[in-house]
């Protein structure tokens, strides 16, 4: 482990003057990652049939200690996966973080969001074992929505004695995004239509109106067993339009098209988390269920409801300092009333094996097979017949492989 | 017929066993800038320190850590106070670093340059095996 730039150096090679300032050191880390994905049937995050390397993220961050008890710090993010992100450069987090106590401290600027053990991570290739987190949690749809906010964000641990310490966060803010994000492209899927009608919907605006939380972690005695819940209400807003082209008669009359501007909306998204993470020596288990309520309004009319679920177990066991297993089954439903499993768009069962390759510390290679069934969460646009109707398939495998630099 | 076996035989089996398995002196102290206000830190204290969940010591003091590039000192103290790996260890500092909530810990390669730094630098606490020399610097004593 390195500190790896220190710009002190360059600023005193300016002169006497800045040799006489107290001058912050800056520190510089950065990570790269490159992937593949490809499964046997359906369209999984990217157009994996045919196997797909748009599957990257790149980030580099800048921090510095301006006193003992405030930080500054920013991350410029770029990934690509699919349509999503094509490596457009963002701010993934930008905080100043003033850390009064262990009590207490805020963090403010656009904060990553804390809820469940892994989302504040979720981008971060090197801190786990597995490719992907278990999507029945950690829904790559709803991640420009989750992964971080504008605002503020209270944290601190409480200590509690014989019965472990207690670390905390209450956050609140908002978000806006570009047309090109994950929840945008949710909304832009096809839906069915009478025959000889297509409907498409374009987003110009995505914003989270606001959004605010908490989440405590209870760090038990019972050395190396955490124990979580996390709360947070989102209310997002998309603004777009809808096309309908209808046919007016038999060729060659020319079709109709009705353009409308939209506004679609999921007003009051509650999300909960319930966590577990247990840590002995070389094997981490854990396990986590989620479920998401709300109503999805367009043009200020209800037109459905949400009401998922999922849960996971997992578990991971480094075998020596580069080899390290893990293993993990996920269930997500999407009404969490039907277990039937009548229907692969409702629910998706992944069972999960995952293998990573320390090569050095700055160096890992991972390689993933999933055993799916179920289609809940595969995109319907990236799944359709030349006619334009959807096509998925139950049974199904999806494989990832992926390196990851850091410094 | 094991039974048979002289008892200085048993004896020497077992240090052959297990003598070569166990370091000389397998202690770790804590040590700390010699301006540092406290005597002891409790233990679940020091591993929140070491986790990053921490930033200070019970006294409000804060502190810069420093760390062993590696070596079995450096993964005994992990494994003993920390109750980490050493791959944990990196990639939990690494998780804290790339999510914004942490700065790495300043790493040196030996317990040589431990005691030099943190004998100069105000507010660093680092460790060392007890039989190193450790002159210019102060010892904390680590409590239940």
């Amino acid at each position: 482990m390195t500190r790896v730039t220190r710009l002190v150096p360059l600023l005193a090679a300016l002169g006497p003057m800045a040799i006489a300032m107290e001058v912050p050191t800056v520190d510089i880390h950065g990570f790269a990652s490159q992937g593949y994905l490809y499964s046997t049937k359906n369209n999984y995050l990217v157009m994996s049939q045919d196997g797909s390397t748009e599957y990257n993220e790149f980030g580099i961050n800048f921090s510095s200690d301006l006193t003992d008890d405030l930080r500054l710090g920013i991350q410029i993010f770029a990934r690509d996966l699919g349509e999503l992100g094509n490596d457009q450069p963002v701010i993934d987090w930008a905080v100043a973080d003033y850390h009064y106590s262990d009590l207490i401290g805020v963090r403010f600027g656009k904060v990553k969001q804390p809820f469940g053990l892994y989302n504040e991570s979720r981008d971060i290739d090197l801190a786990r074992t597995s490719v992907l987190l278990p999507q029945s949690v950690y829904t790559e749809g709803f991640r420009d929505a989750a992964a971080s906010f504008i605002g503020i964000d209270f944290y601190g641990r409480l200590p509690g004695g014989p019965v472990g310490s207690v670390d905390y966060q209450l956050y609140g803010g908002g978000n806006s995004f570009e047309d090109n994000n994950s929840i945008a492209q949710a909304f832009e899927e096809p839906v069915a239509t009478p025959p000889g009608v297509t409907r498409s919907v374009v987003i110009d605006k995505t914003r989270v109106k606001y959004l605010y939380g908490g989440q405590i972690i209870w760090n038990t005695p019972l050395d190396g067993l955490r124990l979580g819940g996390s709360l947070t209400a989102v209310s997002v807003h998309l603004d777009g339009t809808v096309t309908l082209i209808i046919p007016s008669g038999p060729p060659p009359s020319p079709p109709t098209n009705i353009i409308t501007p939209t506004t679609f909306a999921l007003p009051n998204l509650f999300v909960g988390i319930a966590s577990a993470e247990y840590t002995w020596r070389d094997l981490v288990l854990a396990a986590e269920y989620s479920r998401t309520d709300g109503d999805i309004i367009v043009d200020g009319t209800p037109v459905a409801g949400i009401n998922s679920s999922g849960w996971y177990v997992s578990a991971a066991y480094r075998f020596n300092p580069w080899f390290e297993l893990g293993a993990a089954y996920s269930v997500y439903a999407s009404h969490r009333e039907d277990w039937s499993y009548t229907d692969p768009r409702s629910y998706q069962e992944d069972a999960t094996l995952s293998a990573r390759f320390d090569i050095n510390p700055h160096w890992i290679f991972k390689l993933e097979a999933h055993g799916m069934r179920g289609a809940a969460l595969v995109d319907r646009s990236d799944n359709t017949n030349d006619n334009g109707s959807e096509s998925f398939d139950e049974h199904w495998l999806f494989f990832a492989a992926k390196t990851t630099v850091s410094f | 017929m094991f039974s048979t076996l002289p008892t200085r035989w048993w004896c020497i089996g077992l240090l052959a066993a297990f003598g070569a398995a166990v370091p000389a002196s397998a202690a770790d102290v804590l040590i700390a800038h010699p301006e540092t206000a406290i005597d002891r830190i409790d233990h679940d204290s020091l591993r929140a320190l070491f986790q990053g969940r921490k930033r200070a010591l019970p006294n409000g003091q804060r502190v810069d850590l420093v760390v062993l590039a590696g070596g079995p000192v450096h993964e005994r103290f992990l494994a003993d106070h920390v109750h980490m790996t050493e791959a944990q260890f990196q990639t939990h500092w690494k998780k804290l670093v790339f999510i914004g909530q942490g700065r790495l810990p300043r790493s040196v390669a030996s317990e040589a340059d431990m005691v030099k730094l943190i004998a100069a630098t105000k507010g660093t606490v680092g460790y060392i095996d007890a039989a190193t020399p450790h002159d210019g610097v102060k010892v904390l004593v680590i409590s239940d």
